[in-house]
């Protein structure tokens, strides 16, 4: 039987008018969701970039009264500056400061503090707002997820990478020598006198009170020990934020997590450094064993990124101590790295100590020389937000 | 009356000739589709293209808290950037904004990026953020 075509007819345009009406939605449904997501993440890009830049502003500040408000009015201007729709801005309330204990844990838990003079390393800034309050229409959406509203919560917490610094010092009797010159500064080769200014020990104590100064500027959240060394017996103190807490030779007490408060005291620093102009006298040679073992021992067991700043004037010599290569193997299975700075003399021990660990090596002729090294090294130490 | 009915029968042979109409629909419809089609694509291409801006300015932005780098040297780099992940016409321009903060904005032409020719001439997404760093 034949088919009537003309019963078929016009059948494109009905069938299109579906067709076109579908593709519309999934369209606009398509776009819709882009343009969300877009808000999603300029929400989230906002919120990054207040925190970040609060924790920046705040570490940096060396006027501590106020800071905190200083650091907040910036994160609050950001985020009106940033956010692309926003109607109501950003509470100050939701820009808080403090720390966390756990920078690499996947949530780490946020402590805060509104103290000025708190250690302050992370900055937390949360917005939780709605599409609506932001003037993104998500018609589609809504009806499709059967939601009145839909929220673009945006949260961040920026933290800087905790640090622990020991400085590894020589205090070998050598030390009261000149740098160039294998004499103290009056021209003799006299043991027994404290040291003098124009020696060794005075060019290094000059330049590390510079550097502890720029550490508050580059790095003010570091933690940083202080470990001398000379023929055998070893002295710690802790030095934090210019704060010390002596150890009364006991290492085994030592605990680099003290709670101390920031002090805006630089002389607090100098004056620490200055007791050790009394010279430790810790017997005739150098071990660079002793003096890098204690320092490793010095560590506490966290996620801090840790090195040891190493300075002698010569090897290891006069003591029946292990061979510093085994202390710098132990600093390579702990991770910690070990810069060197030989002043003055042999070098060669300390070279391979650097080289074993990863740390940089430097060799310094003049109290010039050792101010470059240290001044290069400061650049590593740099404050370092976690990513 | 002969002669109306022969009309009417003609009209009515002519009306129920349905050959090719439905080329006739389609020729109507496909336009309309293929508007609809690069409409869509070509609006995504451009949201994509914003997103892209914006994930460039927001690094440039991180770049500037995160390092002490040269504005030059972000710039060059998110330049160069842009070009190996295949979105061309990408300008990057960081700049102080106030003695404290950065602007660092990226600006895509869109022309430049369209697979369908240009619908959008002269238009061009922007995506600006600021960031902390003092001025020196």
């Amino acid at each position: 039987m034949k088919l009537k075509s003309h019963r078929r007819t016009g059948a494109i345009i009905p069938l299109l008018a579906v067709v076109i009406t579908v593709i519309l939605a999934i369209a606009a449904l398509t776009i819709n969701s882009s343009w969300l997501m877009y808000n999603r993440v300029n929400a989230q890009n906002t919120a990054d970039l207040s925190s970040r830049s609060a924790l920046v502003k705040v570490i940096g500040d060396t006027q501590f009264n106020g800071r905190i408000d200083r650091a907040r009015d910036l994160a609050v201007r950001m985020y009106d500056l940033n956010i692309d729709r926003n109607s109501t801005g950003i509470d100050r309330d939701r820009v808080r400061f403090g720390s966390v204990e756990d920078t690499s844990a996947f949530e780490p838990v946020f402590t805060e503090t509104n103290s000025n003079r708190a250690a302050i390393s992370a900055v937390h800034v949360d917005t939780p707002t709605t599409a609506e309050q932001r003037g993104v229409k998500v018609f589609l959406s809504q009806f499709l997820g059967g939601r009145q509203t839909v929220d673009i919560v945006s949260e961040a917490t920026s933290s800087t990478r905790p640090l622990d610094l020991i400085l590894c010092l020589d205090a070998s009797r050598s030390m009261n020598w000149v740098v160039s010159e294998n004499t103290s500064p009056d021209g003799k080769k006299n043991f027994n006198r404290p040291p003098e200014p124009g020696s060794r020990w005075f060019d290094l104590k000059d330049t590390v009170e510079l550097f502890l100064d720029a550490m508050r500027q580059v790095n003010p959240n570091a933690r940083i020990g202080l470990v001398t060394f000379g023929g055998g017996a070893s002295e710690a103190t802790l030095l934090k934020n210019g704060v010390s807490s002596p150890l009364d030779g006991d290492l085994a007490r030592l605990e680099l997590g003290l709670e101390l408060v920031i002090s805006d005291e630089a002389a607090e620093i100098s004056d620490i450094l200055k007791s050790y102009v009394d010279f430790p006298a810790l017997g005739l040679g150098t071990s660079l064993f002793d003096g890098l073992q204690t320092s490793l021992d010095t560590f506490e067991d966290n996620n801090a990124s840790k090195h040891v700043v190493m300075l002698s004037d010569g090897s290891q010599a006069l003591v029946n101590t292990s061979a510093p290569i085994v202390a710098a193997r132990n600093a390579s299975a702990d991770g910690v790295l070990v810069h060197t700075i030989s002043f003055g003399g042999n070098f060669g021990q300390m070279t391979s100590i650097a080289d074993e660990t990863g740390g940089s090596n430097f060799s310094a002729l003049s109290e010039e020389e050792l101010r470059k090294a240290f001044a290069t090294l400061l650049g590593r130490f740099r404050t370092q937000l976690v990513d | 009356m002969k002669k109306t009915r022969r009309v009417r029968k003609v009209r009515r042979k002519r009306f129920d000739n349905r050959a090719g109409v439905a080329v006739v629909e389609a020729a109507v419809c496909l336009p309309v589709l293929l508007i609809i089609w690069l409409g869509t694509v070509e609006i995504s291409r451009t949201l994509t293209l914003k997103q892209q801006g914006q994930l460039l300015s927001s690094t440039a932005a991180h770049r500037i808290i995160d390092s002490n780098e040269p504005f030059t040297d972000i710039e060059a780099d998110l330049e160069n950037l842009a070009q190996e992940i295949g979105i061309n016409g990408v300008d990057v321009s960081v700049t102080q904004f106030d003695p404290e903060l950065v602007e660092s904005t990226v600006t895509i032409d869109i022309d430049q990026n369209s697979n369908l020719g240009t619908l959008f001439p002269g238009r061009s997404v922007t995506s600006t953020y600021y960031s902390y760093r003092e001025q020196e």
